[in-house]
């Protein structure tokens, strides 16, 4: 237990350490551009604490989408395409929620669109699911491919068959859903957009935990990422955990779909996804792929987007400098090359206070 | 249907073509030395941005603004390169960061260093001469081969350049050798991590002058993530023609007619979304690549011939 412990608190010095050469690399290149890297740093601080519910509403899409890539990454599975799903799920949400009568009660109307955008969701990440187990189809180039697809669909469904007909400009955006399909914001943390989708996030956090750790599902998806072959001569089918996998990350991505069109811009607009699902890669990826430390990178991540945002609109500073810091992370999480060195002081560290659990230190990974 | 509009199609199907088959020249030798490489995406972008804000700064030079492309894809390309072979990263999660890394430093240096948002035009550009062949212009269809900018010349050139350095060539033997075995090729001497290196660099020059092409032939300006999935589809281009330059070259082809139609539907004015219209080369990407994947995986399981490694 005590081991454990120790693992745990490694791990996150491990991640803080990358955060903060992540952000030691941004700040040289904001100062080599011309800006004051101290003035930023504190303008980005201030709009960090100034505005806990805008960090609150970056942070939900953040969380699902890391739970979405986090969960195929277990069974070695890279789905690349949480965006074209969310955008797929946002749609059909749209969809059904233009022609279901507005006296449906509230109670019934907006889970029914969450149903409808996570069935949507799950069903186009099936497709690259289906192409991957039976034809071989790289699942990387296909996802990604698909994403495209689903961006030019949501631009003809917003520009032909959804447009919002009622105004006479034409704005790219379908018209706004009925309000019995609207999602309920955070009240003590208005006026900003956070919802409640964030509790659906620590929910699903939760839930994602439990049947990684505790259940025979968590356990055979994991085998098949670890070892394929070893999977199936154990009588598990790594087939089927494909698609399990892909129509749960297919899932949570169609919610986030739904979150962003009933909780947050309550109409389909052509541009509304940032790019969550490669985001959601950062977040999974800094979480080293752990349901729960997913919620807090999805925070730590949050503040970032939503600090760059105010941060922008305050002073010249652009917010593509969010982007920059989340590239350095992910790369320098790839590279593994800032760890090795952490874990070895520690290990050192250990050994020299006991052996054993320098021993054991060693199982980290 | 007349020939007019025939050579019109297939002149602007090697406009479009051009670039994708560039991008898949790179991309089809990192495949063939075992580096899978799908950044080609922020290569390109890396190269439509210098080569605006090139031609930008020297006032219009349309030659400064290639190189400068080059230079810089050549740059970012080196820090894949590092990070793939020195630091052992997984190839798919370094090609998206710096796929990420490529559309962030893009739009930072737009805000930074010319103070715009979403778009750059130069003031002055000097664009590249079209080329016309005396004979070829005359001969209906194959007209179409003729009037292109110097870009799509030299792709031909690089085209079998390619070929020949990938099959005639001792560093095409080493190349595919890694790709193959890797510890067969050390073995026999070569360095993998040295020819990942070259692979690598080739690619984003490759990249460079393709995303330049973009952006100072195609169009004449940059906008930001201009290259939207060029890169993905090259990818598909080489995979489906099996990293075989001309092979590869010819899928890239098909892609550049999908969109050249494309465009000629949209203008004839057909009543079908534009939208709709621009799905055409994914859809055709998509289906491409699950039919290479599906004879791939027929050859792995020993159905018809014998076994590649694609990694």
């Amino acid at each position: 237990m005590m081991n454990k412990t120790k693992n745990v608190v490694n791990n996150i010095c491990k991640q803080i350490g990358l955060i903060i050469i992540a952000l030691v690399i941004a700040t040289i290149f904001l100062a080599l551009s011309g800006y004051d890297p101290i003035a930023v740093i504190r303008g980005l601080m201030e709009s960090i604490s100034g505005d806990i519910g805008g960090t609150i509403r970056w942070a939900t899409p953040l969380i699902l989408a890391g739970l979405a890539i986090c969960v195929t990454y277990k069974a070695e599975v890279f789905n690349l395409g949480v965006d074209g799903q969310l955008i797929m799920g946002a749609c059909a949400g749209t969809a059904v929620a233009l022609v279901i009568p507005a006296t449906l009660p509230a109670g019934i109307a907006a889970p029914l669109v969450i149903i409808v955008s996570m069935a949507a969701g799950a069903l186009y990440a099936l497709i690259p699911a289906v192409l991957k187990v039976y034809t071989g189809t790289n699942e990387v180039v296909s996802t990604l491919l698909f994403n495209f697809i689903a961006t030019l669909f949501l631009e003809f469904l917003v520009t032909g068959p959804l447009t919002d007909k009622t105004s006479g400009v034409a704005l790219n955006a379908s018209a706004i859903v009925p309000k019995n399909t609207w999602l309920p914001r955070i009240s003590y943390l208005a006026p900003s957009t956070a919802n409640i989708g964030f509790y659906i996030g620590l929910i699903l956090v939760v839930v994602m935990g439990f049947i990684f750790y505790k259940t025979t599902l968590g356990h055979e998806i994991k085998i098949v990422g670890a070892n394929r072959t070893l999977a199936k001569y154990a009588g598990m089918n790594p087939n089927r955990s494909v698609f399990q996998v892909m129509i749960i990350s297919g899932a949570i991505a169609g919610m986030i779909g739904a979150i962003e069109v009933f909780a947050i811009q309550h109409r389909l607009l052509a541009g509304f996804n940032p790019g969550f699902g490669f985001d959601g890669i950062v977040v999974s990826l800094l979480a080293n792929n752990n349901p729960f430390g997913v919620l807090f990178s999805g925070l730590f991540f949050g503040a970032l987007i939503n600090g760059g945002i105010n941060m922008e609109r305050a002073t010249d500073v652009p917010s593509a400098v969010t982007d920059i810091v989340m590239a350095i992370i992910i790369i320098i999480v790839a590279a593994n090359f800032a760890i090795p060195r952490v874990r070895g002081y520690f290990r050192l560290y250990r050994k020299a206070d006991n052996p054993d659990t320098g021993v054991k230190g060693g199982k980290t990974e | 249907m007349n020939l007019d509009m025939i050579s019109d199609i297939l002149s602007s199907m090697i406009r479009i073509a051009t670039p994708i088959i560039l991008m898949a020249l790179g991309g089809l030798l990192c495949q063939r030395a075992g580096v899978f490489n799908i950044a080609m995406e922020g290569f390109s972008l890396i190269g439509a941005f210098f080569g605006v804000a090139f031609v930008q700064i020297s006032g219009g030079n349309v030659y400064i603004g290639f190189l400068g492309a080059m230079v810089f894809g050549l740059l970012f390309s080196a820090i894949f390169a590092l990070f793939v072979t020195r630091f052992k990263a997984n190839h798919i999660i370094a090609s998206i960061a710096m796929n990420m890394l490529g559309l962030g430093l893009t739009s930072y240096l737009l805000r930074a260093l010319f103070d715009v948002q979403g778009r750059l035009a130069p003031d002055t550009i000097n664009k590249l001469p079209l080329i016309t062949i005396p004979v070829i212009k005359d001969i209906p269809i194959l007209s179409s081969l003729s009037g292109q900018s110097i870009i799509t010349y030299i792709t031909i050139i690089l085209v079998v350049l390619v070929y020949i350095m990938l099959f005639k060539t001792k560093t095409g033997l080493s190349i595919c050798a890694v790709g193959e075995s890797e510890n067969a090729a050390t073995t026999a001497g070569i360095k993998p991590n040295k020819v990942r290196w070259l692979v690598i660099l080739i690619s984003g020059v490759l990249c460079g002058l393709a995303g330049a092409y973009l952006s100072t032939v195609i169009v004449s300006q940059f906008s930001e993530n201009m290259v939207a999935g060029r890169g993905f589809t090259a990818f598909t281009a080489f995979a489906f023609g099996n990293a075989h330059p001309i092979w590869s070259s010819l899928v890239g082809l098909l892609f550049g007619i999908a969109e050249a139609i494309g465009i000629r539907i949209e203008l004839a004015g057909i009543a079908l979304s534009p939208s709709i219209i621009k799905m055409f080369p994914y859809a055709l990407a998509i289906i491409a690549l699950t039919i290479s994947s599906y004879t791939n995986k027929l050859k792995v399981s020993g159905v018809i011939g014998m076994k590649r490694k694609g990694r």
